[in-house]
């Protein structure tokens, strides 16, 4: 028999036992989980390589509601330093969309966008409507995908988003903690050239290690808030560590970039 | 909150001279951890149990060791089994499988600490030398439910204007009991009719394979949406393009993933009662 169920404890409190008891695993800020914003993004990779870059937008408003409804997808662009490029706008009714983003962006080899849905009524809103009663601590996460085409005529290579957590107005719900160490099980080959591309969705410079299984240092980066940066990996055969203060630090790994026609795909690290 | 890796399919279609083939790469070291911990780390050898259904059971049909820090790919065209049915690694830090079993060994977890990203495995799949992969886990929790429904949409599908590629669709549906096995459909509608225009058949304990751009010969850039009333599954679009032979593959996200905050699970019932049909 259960003699204690944390369950039946007030949310507030909850997410303060939390806090005190795990806060050093939690990517995200007390601050965010207590008051949830109304959305987040997560953070998605633009590059000028590739000649197609398109992006799978979700109405999720349109979906919880059950039928078609107005929205506006807008794009925000930041260079590789993480200032702001500009915005693309994209209006439509359907709950799925594929949109062609701009090519004329930035010259910087990666760079990273956030993509919000913006509708008249709020996720919580709709929730309330479609009969959910009690106080809402939710949020709305914009987690599309992006496709990478090499050529117009090619199919893509298909990767959803990076965790971002940032919000509308701009402000990081992600907290760097302590050091973590994060290991894909993925088997690096040597006949492949790959770049592992990182984004930094926190207000602090972000310092990204990358060494071998066997602990030789491949190379280390900073990022700087809302800034991308790359590592290039060739020549290597073998398993990598990713250490840095974010305890979800996933790069996206871009394999065989064109120009190279040796077999390009990405994928989430 | 440990996982499962069921074994990628291989697929062969009469468009293709070579199968694509389907493979899992394992690795011997935790995936996510706090660097203070990582004396805790388990250094000793890890052993996968291939399971593979035989009947009513699940049938122990090889054990593969990794040493510490070692990766193991496990190619399906290397275990003698047929191209889709159903073949799950089990890991252990023991190598005491057993042989035949009703509900599968309970996986051991190579995870030190409370870091958040989940364990997993590349899922890969190669044609012609080229090759795509996407880092998933079955989670063992998913494998024990007794009802659950699932709901998808197909937009990740490529599309190419001459038509030279080929979409298929997978869904996996893995139970710990051996003796699940039930049929299932998937109905494929368009969101705005309601209308299904194509049922899917599938299983329980299996991996099910559909060639969509035959089914969608007459249908363009349309987003349509996947649902089942009684099951759930992992859906994967793998596109292989038939002029260069590149591939491409995702998973959908799951209606939860749509949210997040402690009422994030709020999101799903309204989303399911509106599309599964």
């Amino acid at each position: 028999m259960k003699i204690f169920d944390k369950k039946r404890l007030p949310y507030n409190l909850r997410i303060l036992g939390s806090h005190i008891f795990k806060n050093s695993f939690n990517p995200f800020s007390l601050k965010s989980r207590l008051f949830s914003p109304d959305k987040v993004s997560d953070f998605f990779i633009w590059s000028p390589n590739f000649e197609k870059i398109e992006f799978i937008a979700e109405n999720i408003n349109a979906l919880v509601s059950g039928k078609v409804q107005e929205v506006v997808h807008n794009f925000i662009f930041y260079n590789s330093s993480g200032e702001f490029i500009r915005e693309y706008k994209y209006e439509t009714k359907e709950f799925f969309s594929k949109i062609i983003l701009p090519t004329n962006i930035s010259r910087d080899k990666y760079i990273s966008f956030l993509h919000f849905a913006n509708s008249k009524s709020s996720l919580k809103d709709i929730l309330k409507k479609v009969g959910t009663k009690k106080k809402l601590k939710i949020s709305k996460q914009s987690r599309g995908y992006t496709i990478f085409s090499a050529k117009k005529g090619f199919i893509g290579s298909t990767v959803h988003g990076n965790l971002g957590g940032i919000t509308s107005n701009n402000e990081k719900t992600l907290k760097q903690r302590s050091l973590f160490i994060y290991t894909p099980a993925y088997l690096f080959s040597h006949e492949n050239i790959y770049e592992l591309v990182f984004n930094n969705p926190t207000d602090r410079n972000l310092l990204i290690k990358v060494t071998s299984l066997s602990s030789q240092n491949l190379r280390e980066i900073i990022i700087k808030p809302m800034g991308t940066d790359f590592i290039q990996i060739k020549n290597f055969e073998g398993g990598i560590n990713i250490e840095s203060k974010l305890p979800i630090c996933r790069p996206f790994i871009f394999k065989n970039s064109p120009p190279s026609n040796l077999g390009f795909d990405v994928f989430h690290g | 909150m440990t996982c499962y890796f069921p074994i990628p399919p291989s697929i062969k279609e009469s468009n293709l001279e070579d199968k694509i083939l389907g493979s899992l790469t394992l690795l011997n070291f935790p995936n996510n951890f706090k660097k203070s911990n990582q004396k805790k780390i388990y250094k000793g050898n890890i052993f996968l149990g291939i399971y593979i259904l035989e009947k009513n059971s699940w049938k122990l049909l090889k054990v593969f060791k990794i040493a510490y820090k070692e990766f193991k790919e496990i190619e399906r065209e290397k275990l003698n089994i047929s191209d889709n049915e159903m073949a799950v690694v089990v890991i252990s830090k023991n190598n005491n499988f057993p042989s035949s079993c009703t509900n599968l060994p309970n996986p051991s977890s190579l995870r030190i600490d409370e870091s958040p990203i989940a364990e997993r495995a590349s899922y890969n799949f190669s044609y012609q030398g080229k090759q795509t992969s996407f880092q998933g886990e079955y989670p063992k929790k998913m494998a024990s439910l007794s009802k659950a429904s699932f709901f998808g949409f197909d937009t990740i599908k490529g599309l190419k204007t001459n038509g030279k590629i080929i979409n298929f669709i997978l869904f996996i549906n893995l139970n710990n009991c051996s003796e699940r096995q039930s049929n299932d459909i998937i109905n494929i509608y368009d969101p705005k009719k309601k209308n299904i225009l194509f049922e899917l058949k599938t299983r329980e304990n299996m991996i099910s394979v559909h060639n969509l751009s035959l089914l969608y010969s007459k249908i363009n850039n349309k987003t349509l949406f996947l649902s089942s009333k009684s099951k759930a599954y992992i859906a994967l679009i793998l596109s292989i393009d038939l002029e260069t032979y590149n591939l491409s593959l995702e998973h959908t996200h799951p209606p939860a993933e749509m949210a997040i905050g402690m009422d994030r699970h709020l999101i799903v019932k309204p989303i399911k009662n509106n599309w599964v049909i």
